[in-house]
């Protein structure tokens, strides 16, 4: 249950390129080939393990839509993570992925973690993005790459995971405050104190001592 | 067995409190009396919680009204700003506590001091203060006001007879200590109850509290043992029996955003969850409410709402003043229909005292249809759809034994055990009926008890994200420019939530009442927190779902904004100046 830290994520890209699906295939393990717009933003969130640590991630699900992108923008701040996907089936979905780059960057913090998604791997019929083309793309921005599906759930839990690594591990360099909590990262709730169980009146003190 | 769906606050009348409500009602009377030299302290100083409101008003050097208006909207915040303010709070009071505590002294004699005061006239000027400070959430008093009382009387009812027993054994040895500790005392274990049972109203008590168990525990441990054990002990009973305690507690303490103090009261819950055996089954609130991703959507809510709330601010500071007061005007007409709220609240109350379930559903979606925007209210009517479903079926078989197997049934809860509970007792119902019976309705009663909170938490959840996305469509239409004008947006908006929390309103009434239709054979000692706690749980979601509506307030104003400029500049939409 108790997490050692909470990561905020955001999954954006070009709508209908599959972000909704990859967050679904991520905590419930499904797919769904149908799915609704999405309005704004939705939420899921999944706990992980890495390094024996338990880590919650808190992932935003934004809009894809244009006409969303001001509203969705609002939601980038205080992001630990970021994956960007682009369908591999859709030129365009990939073209517009310096937009997007742009976007994120300018509206998070500098050390957000980005993993770029080539998502739809499973459609290879209908490839127009090959995959050399989305390694090059990430090499040149520094962003970490993978090609998934959420209809086969490939490489799904690798790239929430391999992203949070990506943030552990600058954690553990001590590129992250941990404790600005505007860099989408907070520490969980067991490490201020243990006496939580004791009665009432050790609330005060105990809760004094959770925000420092 | 009582019908479903009776209001909260109109207490059962089978349950024993009443008697203990009026014996103990003295109790009451000390953060009555020290709640209304609090508040005014805490008013006094502008809430940090509000930072992004009042912060922004300051900073971008915008005339007074949009920082009235930001003010104003504190009353219905009060769970946020009034915590924020308990700590800054508690070096003042401080000084008006040891004021009232020598007086207490000076009086010499308890018995004075229990007789001296009644509740009611007390209530209705702490009433009549809330009114004052905050009149967006009178409606919230009233109604809730109400079972607040009784459930404070039963919780201190508990604690008083104890305490009076051990009190009269110690007396001799205390003497002249007695009247001014054992007040401490019995101070510190009420305004704990209090935090509980008023926690909705803690935006009067909050400050005070902290003050008085402060002082408390310094005398206490300033050497009287006997009372610092029983101090102590009531702490424990109280913890114990409440599992919201906690939460409630570590709410008072925090400084940040409203989502802010609730996703922290739920890690220490969970954190607190962690450490412990797991034993017996307890529903908690907060843990749900986030895992339905209440709080997420409250945080995104939250967001908008401040990023509208700047860009209000920016934009009235780039005009010039004429423009500028006209523009102030129409911001506040629209400010004033949310807080009006509460009027139109009480008079359809009166016309409608029994609102229908389907009703629900079918003004929910007519006023969504009426704000001209595409939200459906899928998720929140399947929701309460699901509370109402599960409370019937344990409603309608009133034997335990149906009511055992229809429990198991219900969704949300992971309550395991009394499956083979069920079975087993299903064998030999023919023989034991009366010891089978009573063993199951633990089970039952802690299996109501949790899908009483979790739909709760579920409930308000929904309710918060359909606001949440409500906030979006409307930010979003604003560019579609076919939106409805923004102060009929907010009248409906305005019934809108009033819809919701007399939703959940209904819906803890009808929990409480199944409760007690399941619970009928135990113990008050084992029903009544349950009750209490599934009521405050109730107070406390129309509190967020009301808070939450608040957030609407900064984002339709900017819509408003917008939607003029578009009229005004008709052919020039270019002159956008915000990035939305």
């Amino acid at each position: 249950m108790a997490y050692a830290y909470l990561f905020k994520y955001i999954i954006i890209g070009d709508t209908g390129v599959g972000k909704s699906c990859l967050l679904l295939q991520f905590t419930d393990k499904r797919f769904q080939p149908v799915h609704d717009l999405t309005i704004g933003v939705e939420f899921g969130a999944r706990m992980i393990t890495i390094d024996g640590k338990q880590i919650k991630l808190q992932i935003w699900d934004t809009a894809g839509q244009e006409s969303f992108r001001s509203i969705t923008r609002s939601y980038y701040r205080g992001a630990a993570g970021a994956l960007l996907v682009y369908d591999i089936t859709r030129r365009d979905t990939f073209n517009h992925l310096t937009t997007w780059l742009e976007d994120a960057r300018q509206h998070s913090n500098s050390n957000m973690v980005i993993m770029l998604i080539g998502n739809k791997s499973d459609l290879e019929s209908r490839r127009e993005v090959k995959k050399e083309e989305g390694e090059a793309f990430a090499r040149e921005h520094g962003l970490i790459f993978m090609e998934t599906s959420a209809k086969t759930a490939s490489n799904v839990e690798e790239a929430f995971i391999n992203t949070a690594k990506e943030i552990y591990e600058k954690i553990q360099e001590g590129v992250f405050d941990i404790n600005n909590e505007a860099n989408g990262i907070k520490i969980g709730p067991q490490h201020p104190t243990t006496n939580s169980t004791l009665p009432g009146s050790q609330g005060g003190q105990q809760a004094g001592g959770g925000c420092c | 067995m009582s019908p479903a769906g009776s209001p909260p606050h109109r207490y059962h009348p089978r349950f024993p409190y009443h008697v203990q409500y009026i014996k103990n009602s003295n109790y009451l009377h000390f953060q009555i009396t020290m709640s209304q030299s609090a508040p005014s302290d805490a008013e006094s100083l502008p809430p940090p919680g509000l930072t992004t409101h009042s912060d922004l008003s300051c900073g971008h050097d915008v005339p007074e009204d949009p920082a009235a208006s930001a003010e104003t909207q504190q009353p219905s915040q009060i769970p946020e700003s009034a915590l924020q303010t308990t700590d800054v709070a508690t070096e003042d009071t401080g000084d008006t506590l040891t004021s009232s505590e020598s007086h207490l002294k000076c009086d010499g004699h308890l018995t004075e001091c229990d007789q001296s005061v009644s509740l009611e006239p007390d209530a209705t000027e702490e009433e009549k203060d809330q009114e004052v400070s905050h009149s967006s959430s009178r409606q919230a008093w009233g109604g809730w006001g109400s079972w607040g009382k009784s459930l404070l009387s039963s919780a201190t009812s508990t604690v008083g007879h104890s305490l009076t027993s051990v009190k009269v054994k110690a007396g001799e040895a205390l003497r002249l200590h007695r009247t001014s500790v054992g007040e401490e005392a019995r101070e510190e274990e009420e305004d704990t109850t209090e935090e509980n049972a008023v926690a909705s109203n803690r935006g009067v008590f909050s400050a005070i509290s902290n003050v008085v168990q402060n002082t408390g525990k310094s005398v206490i441990s300033g050497g009287l043992d006997a009372l610092e054990f029983i101090g102590k002990k009531t702490m424990t009973v109280l913890a114990e029996s409440d599992p919201g305690f906690k939460k409630t507690k570590t709410l008072m303490q925090k400084t940040a955003s409203l989502s802010q103090m609730l996703k922290e009261a739920k890690e220490k819950e969970r954190a607190r969850l962690s450490n412990q055996p797991i034993s017996a089954p307890t529903a908690h609130y907060g843990i749900l409410f986030d895992d339905y991703q209440g709080l997420s959507h409250l945080e995104a809510l939250e967001i908008l709402s401040n990023e509208s709330e700047a860009k209000v601010q920016e934009y009235l500071s780039s005009l010039e003043e004429e423009e500028q007061e006209e523009v102030k005007k129409e911001l506040i007409f629209i400010k004033d229909i949310f807080i009006k709220r509460e009027e139109e609240k009480e008079e359809e109350a009166g016309n409608e005292e029994q609102a229908k379930d389907e009703e629900f559903m079918s003004v929910l979606t007519e006023l969504l249809f009426e704000l001209h925007i595409a939200a459906t209210p899928d998720k929140l009517n399947k929701a309460r759809i699901s509370a109402h479903e599960w409370v019937s079926k344990v409603e309608r078989p009133v034997t335990t034994e149906t009511v055992g197997r229809e429990t198991r049934e219900q969704p949300g809860g992971e309550q395991g055990e009394e499956g083979e509970d069920g079975l087993a007792k299903e064998e030999k119902r023919e023989e034991d009926d009366l010891i089978s019976s009573v063993s199951t309705s633990v089970f039952v009663l802690q299996a109501v008890y949790m899908s009483s909170v979790g739909s709760l938490a579920e409930v308000t959840a929904r309710s918060i994200e359909q606001l949440h996305k409500v906030a979006e469509l409307i930010l979003h239409g604003q560019e579609q420019e076919q939106e409805k004008p923004a102060r009929d947006q907010a009248h409906v908006l305005t019934r809108l939530t009033c819809a919701m929390c007399k939703e959940v309103e209904c819906l803890a009434g009808k929990f409480s009442d199944t409760l007690l239709l399941v619970g009928c054979q135990r113990k008050a000692e084992e029903l009544s927190p349950l009750i209490e706690s599934v009521l405050l749980e109730g107070s406390n979601s129309t509190n967020y779902i009301q808070n939450a509506f608040q957030l609407l307030l900064p984002v339709l104003q900017i819509s408003h904004i917008e939607s003029q400029r578009c009229t005004t500049f008709f052919n020039q939409p270019a002159t956008h100046v915000f990035g939305m």
